[in-house]
C-alpha cells in the first residue's frame, strides 16, 4: 500500500491535447513544458480532420483537456453549448491580460466569460516576385489603380497576376481582404457591430472589384481556375513565376520557401501591406487567430491544463523560438514582444513584419478577417456562395443578402465574437 | 418452447449490434430532423421548420437535381457497359480470370485515393489536358474538367463510373454463366442472332440480377459523397455544379454546426431510398419477375 501510494504520489497528472499540428514541429513546446515540470505531463496526439475528431468526442461527452478551434468564431459555438470552461480565473490568476494583446485577448470572450486563447495569429499581405518586378519596373502598388495596372501589363507577357487557390476556404481570404481593403474597415466593423447591412452599397461595391478582377482572368488565368486550384496549387504557380503577385496570410512565410525548393526553385519574393483598394480607404493589417486554445470543461485537470496554457504566454522568447520552427507563419502568440525576444537568424521579412505589424495596428488601422470575426454559418455562406457569384448564378446584391440574413439570425443568436474597434470606430 | 427461444438467442448479439449500430443513429437522426440540433450541447424543438426550409433552398433543389442527373447518368452508362462487357467475355473460353480481375481491380481501390490519381490527371496545369494541349501545339485540348461547372458533375461521374462498371461486368458475368446452355443452344437452332440470344435468352436469365442492380443503383446514387469529396473543393464545387444531397448534408452538419438541418436532408434521402424499394416490393407484388 505504502509502495502504491508513493507511485500515485510520483504520477504526474495528464494533460491531453488533440492538435491539427505535426507533433514533430511543435516538439520544442511539448518537450521544454514537461522537462520544465515534474508533476504535469503534456501529451499531444495529432490528427488529420481536427474539427471532427473534436466534434464527435465532446458530442459524446468526453474529448481531450485542451480544445484547439480553428478560432474564435468555433469557440464561440462551443462555449454556447457550454464545452467550455470560463478561463477567467486563470487569465486573473496568470495575468493573461497584461500579456497578450488586447486584441488577441478580447477575441476570446463570450459575453464574460473568457472562453479561448489564442495560439497564433496571423494578417494578409501582398507576397511579390522581386525579380519580376524590377525586370518589368513595376513599382509597389499602393492602389486598385497601379495593381490593374500591373494586371494588364502581366496579362500582356502571359503571367498572371495573382497566384491563389479558390478552392477550399480560398474565398473567404479575397471576399474578406476585399471587404475590409475596398470597403474599408470602418465598415466592416460597422457591419459585425450591426450598425451597417452586410449588404449595403459599400460592400456590393467592394465584392463586384473582386469579381471584375477574376473575370479578368487576372485571378490564375480563368475562372476555371480560379476554381480548381487549392492548397499547394498557388504556392507553386507562385514558385514557377506563373504569377506576379499573391495575396496570402502570413503563414506562407512557412510554405513559400519549403515549395520553392521542393521544385529546386530558388524564388526571391517580398511582401507589402495591402494596399487600400479605395480612395479614402486606410491601409490597414487584418486581424486573424489562426487557432484557438480553450479548456473543456469536462477536464479533470483544468488546473494543470492552464498551467499548459500559461506555458504558451509565460516568455515571449520561448514563444518565438517555438514560432520560428514554422518561420512564424504558426504558433505565433499574440503577445508584447521586445526586439530581445527575437531569436537570430531570423529571415529580415519576417523581422519587418512583426515590426510594422505591431506598428500599424498598434495605431488602431486594423482589418478584419472573416474567420475570426465572422460566425460559423455567415462565414460558410461567404465561402461557399462566392463560387455562384462568379458563375453568375447569383448575383452580388443577393449574395450579400443571403450573407447578411445568416448574420443578423446569428447575431441575435449570440454567435458574433467580439471584434475591436478600428482607430476611427474607436469611442 | 427451448426450440424457439434458441434461435433468438443465437441472433441476440448481431441483433444487439444492430440495434447500436442501425437503429439507435437513425431514431436519432430522424428526432435530430425536428430540432436546431448543433451537433452538440442542448437541442430545441422546431417542429417542420427545418423541412420547410429545406424545400426553399435553392442548394438543396440545386442537389437533389444533381442526385437526379447523377441517377439518370447510373442507370446508363456504367450499365450498358457492364451488359456489354459482361457478354463479351462470357464468349472468352481462355484467361477469362484475368479479365476479370483486370475490371474489378478499380473497385477494389479505396475511393480516396483513386480519386486523387484522378485529381491529377485532370489537373490544369500538371495534368493530362495541358500536356496534350502543349504536345500537340492545339490549346483548344486544354480543358478544366473540375473547374468548369458544366463539365463538373459529368467529370465526377466518369471518374465514379472508371471504379464501378466493372463490377457490374462481374456480377453480370457470374449471373450469365448460371444460364443453362442448352437455352442458347435451342435459340441457335431456332435460328436466333447474337442480338436476339441476348435479348430473348441472356437478358431473361440475368433479370433478377440486372434489376437488384438497378434497385442499388438508385439507391447508391442519392447517397453519393466519396468521389466528390475528395474530387471537389469545397465539396460540391465549383459553385454547388456538383452539390448533391450527401455534400450538402455533410456541409450544414459538419462546417456549418448546422446538424437538425443535415438531418433534415439525410431525412429526404432516406425517402427516395424508400419509395424506390417501396415501389419495387409493389412491382413485384404485382407479379412483375423482378
Amino acid at each position: 500500500l505504502v509502495g502504491l501510494s508513493i507511485a500515485n504520489a510520483q504520477s504526474p497528472v495528464i494533460v491531453t491535447w488533440t492538435t491539427g499540428t505535426p507533433l514533430e514541429q511543435q516538439s520544442l513546446f511539448i518537450d521544454s513544458f514537461n522537462n520544465a515540470h515534474d508533476d504535469i505531463k503534456l501529451e499531444m496526439v495529432f490528427t488529420e480532420d481536427l474539427r471532427q475528431t473534436l466534434n464527435t468526442s465532446l458530442a459524446a461527452g468526453r474529448g481531450p483537456d485542451i480544445i484547439e478551434t480553428d478560432g474564435p468564431a468555433f469557440a464561440t459555438e462551443y462555449a454556447n453549448a457550454n464545452l467550455l470552461l470560463d478561463m477567467t480565473p486563470y487569465a486573473e490568476q496568470f495575468g493573461w491580460k497584461d500579456v497578450l494583446l488586447p486584441w488577441a485577448y478580447d477575441s476570446g470572450l463570450v459575453g464574460d466569460m473568457l472562453a479561448s486563447i489564442p495560439q497564433t495569429f496571423e494578417t494578409f499581405i501582398l507576397y511579390y516576385n522581386v525579380e519580376m518586378f524590377e525586370a518589368n519596373g513595376w513599382a509597389l502598388p499602393t492602389s486598385l489603380e497601379d495593381i490593374n495596372a500591373i494586371c494588364n501589363s502581366a496579362a500582356l507577357m502571359d503571367v498572371w497576376c495573382f497566384s491563389h487557390g479558390g478552392g477550399g476556404t480560398g474565398n473567404e481570404w479575397y471576399v474578406g481582404t476585399f471587404l475590409t481593403h475596398h470597403a474599408g474597415a470602418d465598415n466592416v466593423y460597422r457591419a459585425l457591430t450591426g450598425e451597417l447591412a452586410w449588404n449595403d452599397a459599400v460592400f456590393v461595391d467592394a465584392i463586384t472589384a473582386l469579381k471584375t478582377q477574376v473575370d479578368a482572368g487576372w485571378w490564375s488565368g480563368d475562372v476555371q481556375n480560379y476554381f480548381t486550384f487549392g492548397w499547394g496549387d498557388y504556392q507553386t504557380n507562385f514558385c514557377q513565376g506563373r504569377a506576379a503577385m499573391m495575396i496570402s496570410g502570413t503563414w506562407d512565410f512557412n510554405f513559400i520557401d519549403s515549395y520553392c525548393n521542393d521544385l529546386g526553385i530558388k524564388l526571391n519574393w517580398d511582401w507589402m501591406p495591402i494596399p487600400a483598394l479605395r480612395e479614402g480607404v486606410e491601409p490597414t493589417f487584418d486581424l486573424a487567430i489562426g487557432n484557438s486554445l480553450s479548456i473543456n470543461a469536462r477536464s479533470e485537470h483544468a488546473d494543470a491544463t492552464a498551467e499548459v496554457l500559461n506555458w504558451l504566454m509565460n516568455d515571449p522568447a520561448r514563444a518565438l523560438e517555438q514560432s520560428a520552427v514554422f518561420s512564424f507563419g504558426e504558433w505565433f502568440v499574440p503577445l508584447h514582444y521586445e526586439a530581445d525576444d527575437m531569436p537570430e537568424g531570423i529571415d529580415p521579412r519576417v523581422t519587418r513584419y512583426i515590426s510594422t505589424f505591431a506598428k500599424v495596428t498598434g495605431q488602431g488601422y486594423i482589418g478584419y478577417t472573416t474567420w475570426t470575426f465572422l460566425p460559423i454559418e455567415t462565414d460558410s455562406q461567404l465561402i461557399q456562395g462566392l463560387s455562384s457569384v462568379l458563375t453568375a448564378d447569383i448575383t452580388v446584391e443577393t449574395y450579400l443578402t443571403e450573407i447578411n440574413d445568416i448574420f443578423v439570425r446569428e447575431a441575435g443568436e449570440g454567435k458574433v465574437p467580439p471584434a475591436p474597434p478600428t482607430a476611427a470606430e474607436s469611442p | 418452447m427451448r426450440r424457439y427461444v434458441l434461435p433468438w438467442l443465437f441472433l441476440a448479439p448481431l441483433l444487439l449490434l444492430s440495434l447500436i449500430v442501425h437503429l439507435i443513429p437513425a431514431v436519432s437522426t430522424v428526432g435530430a430532423s425536428f430540432t436546431d440540433w448543433s451537433g452538440f450541447g442542448s437541442a430545441n424543438f422546431v417542429g417542420l421548420d427545418n423541412f420547410a426550409s429545406i424545400v426553399r433552398d435553392r442548394v438543396y433543389l440545386k442537389a437533389l437535381t444533381n442526385n437526379l442527373i447523377w441517377t439518370g447518368i447510373f442507370l446508363t452508362v456504367p450499365v450498358m457497359m457492364g451488359l456489354f462487357g459482361a457478354a463479351l467475355l462470357a464468349q472468352v473460353k481462355r484467361f477469362q480470370i484475368v479479365y476479370r480481375i483486370a475490371f474489378f481491380i478499380p473497385y477494389t481501390l479505396a475511393a480516396v485515393i483513386s480519386a486523387q490519381i484522378w485529381k491529377g490527371i485532370l489537373h490544369p496545369v500538371v495534368g493530362i489536358s495541358p500536356w496534350l494541349a502543349a504536345v500537340l501545339g492545339n490549346d483548344d485540348l486544354r480543358v478544366n474538367f473540375l473547374g468548369n461547372p458544366q463539365t463538373a458533375l459529368f467529370t465526377v461521374a466518369f471518374v465514379d463510373n472508371w471504379h464501378f462498371w466493372g463490377f457490374l461486368v462481374v456480377l453480370y458475368l457470374t449471373a450469365m454463366q448460371n444460364i443453362d446452355p442448352e437455352l442458347y443452344e435451342a435459340a441457335r437452332i431456332e435460328g436466333a442472332n447474337r442480338r436476339q440470344e441476348f435479348w430473348f435468352v441472356t437478358f431473361p436469365g440475368i433479370r433478377p440480377t440486372f434489376v437488384f442492380t438497378i434497385l442499388m443503383i438508385i439507391i447508391w446514387s442519392f447517397l453519393v459523397f466519396d468521389y466528390i469529396f475528395v474530387l471537389t473543393d469545397p465539396p460540391g464545387g465549383p459553385a454547388h455544379s456538383t452539390e448533391v444531397l450527401a455534400t450538402f448534408a455533410y456541409t450544414k452538419g459538419f462546417r456549418n454546426f448546422n446538424v437538425g438541418y443535415a438531418a433534415a436532408v439525410s431525412m429526404t434521402m432516406v425517402l427516395v431510398t424508400l419509395l424506390v424499394t417501396l415501389g419495387f416490393t409493389f412491382l413485384r407484388r404485382r407479379g412483375w419477375e423482378i
